[in-house]
């Protein structure tokens, strides 16, 4: 009897400790705010807490709010070195109302939702994690891709895993592979040889191509957080071309999602990315 | 009075009061055949607005029902998009992040000072922060591009499972709309029991007066718009139609991002076209660092501007093919009146009772569409709205019968 009450003693003191170890600091929440739901993510490799919070306040108050709090805690808000030498926020430069605080090798990145679940409240994320490209302060690469894609899944041969894969989002766990291959080829591919693995296909989308026009860059116009795009930048943007097409099988329960984009920067030619996203 | 009614009763001849009798039995004679015919009316309106009402509530009902699953679909839809928005952000963070790592290791380290003079450009310089910062961002821009691409596609492949869902829905409501209407009709009640007898031809046909096979019917076979005819115990045909309509379910009011994905896409190659930048600078030791500062903040700048490119924008038709270039953030609403409408009609063979027919419901021969005189017709109108919404998502659609009969258009 004694030593049961010891045992469970240890027990409950071992979870506490590892509990108290792993959680992850408490980041206080503005007023009148809610908190909608809570996942655990993984981006590039690190591991991060995504909250979205509906709230009555506005979203300013809600930066001041965090602003105020977690520069008490020792956060700094990510600041880049502008042309005069003054430092300017990523909040500033980004245009888009979003914030990032960094404290060691972790980082709070809080920003306003577009689209709220209910019609008078203003819906908001905050995401804490280690960021994936630090340790102990220093820079180090991204973590080599760990976990491998699901057996049953042919890789398009030739193509290379991006590091930091895969991550886990909404859409499930998901990789990013590129490839030098054309996107009709990448899908002829998937489909003569998704069928053998067993997966049913059950929707496609047909491949589709934009080139950048006028127009198109026009909108930009009606942006409200878009910033302004200087012209060197709309002279590079306009006239570019992607192509897309995509896939969804079904396995089971399990549904596989092949989206391939052919796009890239302008100098350097196309590359062909490969999302493959599992649920 | 008695008295001299006595006295003088056999001055009375028999008989005087029979042609009083024979006018009152005449009177009730007729009056029962009316009782019989406004019965008959009335038990035949009665079951034609039974069918109208039961077939309009269970349409409605049917169709709230997969209003209700609209509404809890859109709600996923944008808790969908919230989430890709929020990972995107924290993306985004990452690749502004590795970027200021680029510049401050530039800073920190002096790039360009393991590139002594005659030193190969690739020589030392690619193990530095800042040329593997800016190979980290350029890696992050790749997979927001890949997140953007699989996000636009997973949308348009929700809500496609949305608009099947409601299709199919539809479909649904108004086949038990049918159900209702004609298991409503009372023609049950006037078929023989049991089952049609094997070589008895088909269910539409005029051996169709059995009660086991029209509840088959019922179950198993496709019921749809027109005119069914059964024969009662006496041969006697009874028609009963049915017409369900409510709007098609093929038109959304979607909100959709304000720029085109290929443009946030564009706009995200471009940014990763500035990282590419960083690299050669930080390796040929072609700039300082202020010029790195410069293009980091440009490529966050234009990557920022990009991502803000995939807020919602616009309301826009479903059946306007440009909406699918546009990621789609949610659906505002569904364009339909939120109306069930069922019509009935039925026409019967009258009663023979030897002597006499019920004359009404006339008889009709079957061909065509019997006139107002010869049949018993009954309208409902369902409104299944409730206090439902498509957005803000709110589960309540919920059916009533709003009108009947002349009041419905």
């Amino acid at each position: 009897m004694r030593y049961e009450k010891i045992q469970g003693f240890i027990l409950i003191s071992f979870f506490l400790i590892v509990s108290c170890a792993t959680a992850a600091e408490k980041i206080p929440s503005p007023p009148y705010t809610g908190k909608v739901r809570s996942e655990r993510t993984k981006l590039m490799g690190g591991d991060f807490v995504l909250t979205i919070y509906n709230s009555d306040l506005p979203f300013e108050n809600i930066t001041k709010f965090y602003k105020d709090n977690l520069e008490k805690s020792g956060w700094q808000e990510v600041s880049f070195q502008g042309k005069d030498g003054q430092a300017v926020t990523l909040r500033a430069l980004t245009s888009y109302r979003m914030m990032t605080f960094y404290r060691d090798d972790r980082m709070i990145s809080i920003q306003y939702l577009p689209v709220s679940s209910t019609s008078d409240k203003v819906s908001f994320s905050v995401a804490e994690g280690k960021v994936p490209f630090l340790e102990n302060g220093r820079f180090t690469s991204l973590p080599e891709s760990k976990e491998p894609l699901p057996e049953d899944f042919p890789l398009y041969p030739g193509s290379k895993i991006l590091p930091g894969m895969p991550n886990v989002t909404s859409l499930g766990r998901q990789w990013a592979v590129t490839t030098s291959a054309g996107v009709l080829e990448v899908i002829d591919f998937y489909k003569a040889n998704m069928p053998s693995q067993g997966w049913e296909l059950q929707d496609e989308s047909p491949l589709e191509s934009h080139e950048i026009s006028e127009e198109d860059l026009s909108i930009y116009e009606n942006c409200p957080n878009c910033g302004n795009i200087s012209s060197d930048i709309k002279d590079k943007i306009r006239g570019s071309t992607s192509q897309m097409a995509a896939l969804r099988y079904k396995k089971g329960k399990r549904v596989c999602m092949i989206a391939v984009i052919e796009t890239g920067p302008p100098s350097k030619g196309k590359t062909t990315l490969i999302s493959v996203s599992f649920k | 009075m008695y008295i001299t009614f006595s006295k003088h009763k056999a001055n009375y001849k028999k008989g005087q009061l029979t042609p009083f009798f024979i006018a009152l039995i005449a009177v009730l004679i007729i009056a029962v055949f009316v009782t019989i015919n406004a019965g008959k009316i009335s038990l035949f309106k009665t079951h034609t607005a039974n069918a109208a009402d039961a077939g309009a509530l269970a349409g409605g009902s049917v169709m709230a029902s997969v209003f209700n699953t609209q509404s809890v679909m859109n709600s996923q839809m944008i808790v969908q998009y919230q989430m890709f928005m929020a990972e995107m952000g924290v993306l985004l963070a990452l690749f502004a992040a590795s970027l200021l790592v680029a510049v401050v290791s530039c800073v920190a380290t002096g790039c360009c000072s393991c590139c002594g003079y005659g030193c190969p450009c690739d020589c030392c310089c690619p193990s530095l922060p800042c040329g593997r910062a800016s190979r980290v961002a350029i890696t992050t821009m790749k997979a927001m591009i890949a997140s953007t691409s699989a996000a636009w596609v997973a949308q348009i492949f929700y809500f496609e499972a949305m608009r099947k869902q409601a299709k199919e829905g539809r479909d649904s409501a108004i086949e038990t709309a049918y159900r209702y209407s004609f298991i409503n009709s009372g023609i049950g009640n006037k078929l023989v029991p049991g089952n049609i007898p094997v070589d008895a031809g088909e269910i539409r046909g005029d051996n169709n007066n059995y009660l086991d096979t029209f509840n088959d019917w019922i179950k198993t076979s496709e019921v749809t718009s027109g005119h069914y005819k059964w024969l009662d115990g006496q041969s006697r045909g009874h028609w009963v139609q049915a017409d369900v309509q409510t709007d098609d379910v093929n038109e959304y009011k979607l909100k959709v991002s304000i720029l085109p994905v290929p443009v946030v896409l564009a706009g995200f190659g471009v940014a990763w076209d500035f990282a590419n930048a960083i690299p050669v600078m930080c390796i040929c030791c072609l700039t300082n660092s202020g010029a790195i500062a410069a293009i980091s903040a440009k490529a966050v700048a234009l990557a920022s501007a990009s991502y803000a490119g995939l807020a919602p924008g616009f309301i826009v038709s479903s059946n306007n093919p440009l909406t699918y270039s546009n990621l789609i953030c949610r659906a505002d609403d569904i364009v339909h009146d939120r109306k069930v409408k069922v019509t009935t009609w039925q026409a019967h063979q009258g009663e023979d009772y030897g002597l006499w027919r019920t004359k009404y419901p006339s008889d009709w021969d079957g061909q065509g569409s019997p006139s107002s005189g010869q049949r018993i017709e009954s309208r409902s109108l369902v409104d299944f709205d409730g206090h439902g919404k498509i957005h803000p998502p709110k589960a309540e659609f919920d059916a009533k019968i709003i009108a009947i009969d002349k009041e419905v258009n």
